[in-house]
Order: C-alpha cells, then structure tokens, then sequence
C-alpha cells in the first residue's frame, strides 16, 4: 500500500497539477528529491523578472531577478526550459543590466539557448518595449505591430490598464491580439504579416465633449485578413484627441451616408455623458453580431437604434433600472425585436426601491400570479392577499410599518393583476397612495423585463450578473418560469452575499412549498442550485475577494445536498463563454491578449 | 450481474450499470463477449474495490463527463480547475486516511473512472493548497531526504539579494 504522496506515480503527479496554484508547486518541490524532480519544473511556466524585491513580495508566482534571468547557467534552480512566459517589471530599465537584456533581443540565440519553450516577454511598462524597437530598428517603428526575425514586438496595447506591451518571439505562435488605434493607416498591412491571427480586439479612443476621433479610424474601412474571425472595435471616451491628428465625427460620414466598416464583428461601447456626439449616427457596421454596452439605463435612448435584429449578442453592462417607464417600455421592446439574440448579458446593479417592505410583497405575489393564468380570478386574489399576509406576519419585516399594505392587501393584488394581464404604460393607479406608486411603477418594469426575455424564443444564454443577492431582479422562480419552454440552455448567475450597509430585505416565495423565505445568499444560492440550467458561477467580482464571501461558498458548497452532479461542470461552461467573445482570462498577467 | 474478482481473490457481484461507469471494466466485458464472465482486476484489492463499487453505484445514474483533452508537454498550463465543486456525498465518502484515498485514487485510475479519479484529485490537492513545506511533509509522510547541498539550493532560491 502507498503511504507517502512521494510514492505516487508520476502520471498521477500530472493530473494533480490542473488542481494547484504555483505556490503549491513551489512548496511540493521543497519537500523532498522525487517531488521537486516533477514540480519544480512546472513551477516556474510563468516566470516575472523584477528589479526589486518589493516587486516580488506583491506576485504569488514565480519569481527572479534580472541577473538570474540573464544568467541562468549560474543557477541550477531555476528550471528555464519549462518557462512559457516571462513578465518584466517596469522598474527593470532602472538597471545597468537593461542595455544587456536588450542586446539579447537583437538575435534568437539567447533565448533558444537558455529558454527554448519561451513564447512571449511580457513588458509591464510599454516604454521599455519601445527603448527595445528603437534599438533594434533605426527606421520609422510602426505604431502597431513590429518584426524583427520571428519577434514579433506589439508596441501599444490596451488603454485601459497601465501601458505594457509584449514581445512573441515567434510571430506564428500569435493569435489573438489587442492593441490601441494609433495614427497609422498601416494596420491591415502589419497583421497580415502574422499568419494564425484569429482574434482581434482594437481600443479606439474618441472625444465625447467636442466631437472627434482620430483621422486613422478610416484604416477599418479596408479589407482586413481572413484569418481574422473575431474583430471587436471598444469605443472609448477619452478628454482630448489630438487636434492634428483627430477630426470631427461628421467629416467621416453623415447620417444619411454613413462611413462603412465592413470586417468588424462585434462592438464594445462605453457612454459617459447624457447626451453624448454618436458615432453609431455616422458609422455603419453591417457585419456586427455581438454588442457590449456599459451604460446607465437613461441612455439607452441613444443606442437604442444601434440594436439591431441581427445582433445575436448583447451585454448590457452596469445597467439599472430606472422608474421611467417609457424607457423601459423602450428597453423591453428593443430586446423583443432583437429575435436572433442568443446570448444576453445582464449586469444589474441597485434598484432605488429595493429597500422597500413592499418588494417583498411583490416579489411574492408575483411569484404566484405569473403562473396562474388559467385559474378563477377571484380564487388568484384570495390567493395573493392570503400570501400578503403570511410575508407581513414574518418576524423579518417586524422593523417596518406593514399597516398599510395589510389594510390594502386586495386592492394592491388587484392592481399587480392588472399590470400583469393588462400592461399598459396609462395604468391608473391614481386612487392608491402615493407610497404605493413606486411600488406598481416597479413591478411594471420587471414584468416587462421579464415578458421581453421570456419573449426571446432563440436566446439560449442568459448571464444575469448581480453584485448583491438583494438586488437579483428575477428570484429562482421567475428563471424557472422564464425558461418553462426550455429554450434556454443555460442561465448563469453570479451574485454576492448580502451587504451589511442595506437595509432591504427581498423575500420569494416558494410555490410549490407554499413556504416564504428571505433571499440570504444562502437560500438563493440553494435554490437556484434546483434548477437543472442555472448555474451559479460565484460571487461577483466585486465580492469575490473578499474572505467572507469565498469562505461562504466554499462552506455552501461543502454542504451541497442540494447540488446536482451535473453542476460540477459550470466552470468549463463559463469558460467556452469568455473564449468566445472576451479577453482570454486567467488568474496571472491580466490576460489582455 | 458483472463479477469481479480482486486481487485477494474476492468476488463481487456488480450490476452492469454499476460496473460500467468503469471504461476498462465495460471494453473486457466487451472484448469477451460474455456478460457472465469473471472479469480479474489483479491491480484491485478486495477492500478498495468494495469502496470504488459503493461509489459507482451512488453515481450509477449520473451522466458522462466529457472526455478530457490530452496533453502534452509543451502545452501551456490552463486556468486552474476548481477543487471546491464536491458533493456532500463524495465530500463524506472521501473522508478516509491518505493511504485509502491513494489506493482508490491509482484504482480509478486504472478502471479508468474519470469522475472518481478527478474526485481523488481534488481532495489530495484540497489537503495541499495552502501548506508549508514541513506541513506537507507531515501530512503526507513524505521523508526530507534532501542533501545538504540540496537544501542549501533550495534555501537560495530565496536569496535574490545575495546573489551574484
């Protein structure tokens, strides 16, 4: 019988290695000879170069310093060959070792020599790279993308994180790239020169405050490789294009005749301001199947039209409901219109009412109103008011002045029926008080929420992101019924657990139980875990950090009686998910290309 | 029925729906042709047969896995997969010594019951996220048989600022 993990065969060490972070592996190699013979050479596959020690302090990988990475066959530790990657910290150019790490990019010997499965030299800081192009080139450096033997150096990249660049050295191992728009209208010349470029993301910067983009956005409208089958344009606000080099949106075309881009498939786009110069009015992009926006709900008007039929994908980032009801009557039939939407994105944040009794008594009664369209109507509201009393009878809403609501109690189910049968954006509810007007604005816009995502007969994915378990805006019964014809393959949902600074509280009923519980990350999470196509995917982001809340799922799903077998493989799911359409993930190096 | 027969000579009446959650077990069933057959498992003990039979017949219903892609050395290392997705019942049935858990781990391994081998996986990794080298040690009764030499290595893997 084998007693001891070092007496493990070896192929059983390797399927290990899918389940543990470097650190781990780094600890297994100090442990005895045989264990750091195996995983000492799969510790170091992502390797940082640094400066400083301070640097190192902050990574929880691999780790050397710039001598040790210049002189590897000074030390028998550090196991080059199985390196994939290298990170260079920004602080390196600081060194009188820099010029020497330069000069070993001017050939391939080096690193073919020392590092033979290296496959790209990551600069933190962008500047080093370009100090990198202008020594190995005299001659003008493009702005994008530039070779050198088999180097592949990409000189600006994304915008959005601090400035970095990457060196493939070998240009064939390259597809995927994301870069900045520059002045250049070398572009499609430059990637045609990597010939397994597949994915393509281009941050383009414009000017929201006085109307301009730079002049160079017109290298889109040519012919782009074929390799190419992802083209994503990000839209960005920027302060200030540079006035020599930019020009104003409606020197590139008018509404009438609109500047084609014919290559790009998928836009990601960002609103900053209410009333915002749009570049949809004077682009067109008649090839674009997946759409991102990231804006407040209000200024969905403006991209409204943008939205068209075709879109198959559509991600409405940080959006919040708001009680205008002609917008969402607005974002209700946009959705209904877009029929060949596969993929919907919803990233919900707070909803101002959420901190209401009410909600809970909404959210309840709705949860037995939507499925019970055939039964007796007066047989419904004896139904609904009985629920209302039970919700108002909970210990949790002790806190509130429920008097109203109970004394009301037919008369709100009545109204809710209404809204629910009847919708109607002249809905009189001028006889109620006004502390109950928000509240049937509110259920009006998540029916209507609802009906236009049930209404969406090809949607086969539907990825509902919510920061907090309180600000869910469909309880697992709701996904239950908006997917009662099964069209749906696959909810994913992610939300945190509850916020100690609100003070809501969200309570579902439970129909089949006939039972009220209050919707504690706990329960939720529970009872999403029922449904066969929902699958919960963890925290969100803004929680999943915190030791708490990773504390808290690792113990719910300790206890999972409730889980399915089948769940196990939402991750892999979630996974094919990004792959399509996003930035390659993973927990080092950001993962921007 | 399926029977198997352990190493200890030990034999073991299985449904075929249970047995076949093995690929190795369900391809000599086949290759024999004969469903009555005793099937001999010389790698399998009596003990840790009847474990890996009790998990079988727990997950009897559950459906494939996907097959997973074969690696090779120079692939890249993907994201890291998740050790937490555990259900109460395996969760329960993996609480044992870490001899039985190696055990049921190379058994599954050599049944090829993927489900069963990656569970094994997962609670081993489980038990060494997060440890020190002298936990890890201790855990898993692995002997420190570094040389000096060796350790003084190791130990100068942490020394940047001494270096050369």
């Amino acid at each position: 019988m084998i007693t001891s993990l070092n007496d493990l065969p070896l192929d059983i060490h390797t399927n290990l290695l899918d389940f543990l972070k470097q650190q781990d592996l780094n600890n297994l190699s100090k442990t005895s000879q045989n264990l750091r013979n195996f995983y000492s050479v799969h510790k170091w596959s992502k390797t940082f170069v640094f400066k400083a020690e301070s640097d190192r302090k902050r990574l929880n990988y691999p780790s050397v310093p710039l001598n040790v990475f210049l002189s590897p066959e000074k030390y028998s530790w550090f196991e080059t060959k199985y390196i994939f990657t290298i990170r260079l910290s920004d602080e390196i150019c600081n060194t009188e070792l820099f010029d020497q790490l330069i000069s070993y990019f001017a050939t391939d010997e080096f690193f073919q020599k020392h590092y033979p499965r290296l496959k790209v030299v990551e600069f933190q800081n962008m500047m080093n790279s370009f100090v990198l192009g202008l020594k190995l080139r005299e001659d003008k450096i493009s702005s994008y993308v530039m070779n050198w033997g088999k180097m592949v150096i990409a000189l600006s990249l994304n915008v959005e994180k601090d400035s970095c660049a990457k060196v493939f050295l070998d240009f064939k191992s390259i597809n995927r790239l994301h870069i900045k728009l520059e002045s250049s209208m070398d572009l499609p010349n430059e990637l045609a020169k990597l010939p397994h470029l597949e994915y393509l993301k281009l941050d383009v910067p414009f000017q929201q405050t006085n109307n301009m983009m730079e002049k160079s956005f017109t290298v889109l409208t040519q012919k782009f490789p074929n390799t190419i089958n992802t083209f994503i344009l990000k839209f960005f606000p920027i302060y200030q294009v540079n006035i020599y080099t930019g020009q104003k949106l409606e020197q590139f075309g008018s509404k009438s005749n609109k500047l084609v881009v014919p290559d790009v498939t998928g836009i990601e786009y960002k609103l900053v301001q209410f009333n915002p110069p749009f570049v949809f009015d004077y682009f067109s992009f008649p090839n674009v199947s997946y759409f991102n926006l990231h804006a407040e709900s209000y200024k969905f008007t403006s991209i409204t039209p943008t939205i068209s039929i075709d879109i198959t994908t559509l991600e409405l980032s940080y959006y919040q409901l708001e009680r205008d009801m002609s917008l969402m009557k607005l974002l209700a039939d946009t959705l209904g219109k877009t029929k060949h939407l596969r993929r919907l994105d919803l990233k919900y944040s707070r909803w101002a009412e959420d901190d209401l009794p009410e909600t809970a008594v909404v959210h309840s009664v709705l949860n037995i109103f939507i499925n019970y369209e055939e039964e007796n109507i007066s047989e419904i509201i004896e139904k609904g008011a009985k629920t209302i009393e039970m919700i108002l009878s909970s210990d949790l809403l002790k806190c509130y002045n429920t008097e109203p609501i109970f004394n009301a109690r037919y008369e709100i189910v009545e109204a809710i029926l209404r809204i629910i049968f009847c919708p109607s954006e002249n809905t009189d509810f001028s006889n109620f008080a006004d502390e109950f007007q928000d509240l049937f604005r509110w259920i009006w816009v998540r029916e209507s929420m609802f009906k236009a995502i049930q209404s969406l007969k090809q949607l086969e994915y539907f990825y509902l992101n919510s920061k907090s378990n309180s600000f869910m805006p469909f309880s697992p019964h709701f996904l239950e019924l908006m997917n009662k014809d099964g069209n749906i393959k696959q909810i994913f949902v992610t939300f945190g657990p509850e916020d100690d600074s609100y003070l809501g509280m969200n309570m579902y009923y439970d129909l089949q139980k006939d039972h009220i519980y209050p919707s504690t990350f706990f329960n939720v999470y529970s009872k999403l875990f029922e449904l066969p196509f929902v699958y919960c995917i963890g925290p969100h982001t803004h929680t999943q950090n915190s030791e708490g809340s990773l504390e808290c799922v690792i113990e719910l799903e300790k206890q999972q009686s409730f889980a399915l077998e089948t769940k196990k493989l939402a991750n892999d799911w979630v996974d094919n998910w990004n792959k399509d359409f996003k930035v390659k993930e993973g927990p080092e190096f950001d993962g921007w290309i | 029925m399926v029977t198997l027969v352990s190493n200890d000579n030990k034999k073991f009446e299985v449904p075929k729906d249970v047995a076949y959650k093995s690929v190795l077990i369900k391809n000599m069933v086949e290759d024999i042709g004969d469903e009555n057959a005793e099937i001999p498992l010389p790698r399998a003990q009596a003990s840790v047969l009847e474990k890996v039979i009790d998990y079988c017949t727990y997950h009897k219903d559950d459906p494939p896995l996907p097959a997973p892609v074969q690696k090779t050395q120079d692939d890249q290392p993907d994201r890291i997969r998740r050790t937490t997705d555990i259900i109460e019942w395996d969760y329960n049935f993996m609480n044992l010594e870490n001899p039985v858990i190696f055990e049921i781990m190379l058994l599954a391994n050599y049944l090829d019951i993927v489900p069963l081998f990656e569970l094994t996986c997962k609670t081993v990794a489980n038990k060494i996220k997060g440890k020190s080298p002298e936990q890890l040690r201790e855990i898993f009764g692995i002997e420190n048989d570094f040389t000096p030499e060796q350790l003084d290595e190791i130990r100068r893997e942490n020394e940047w600022a001494e270096d050369p």
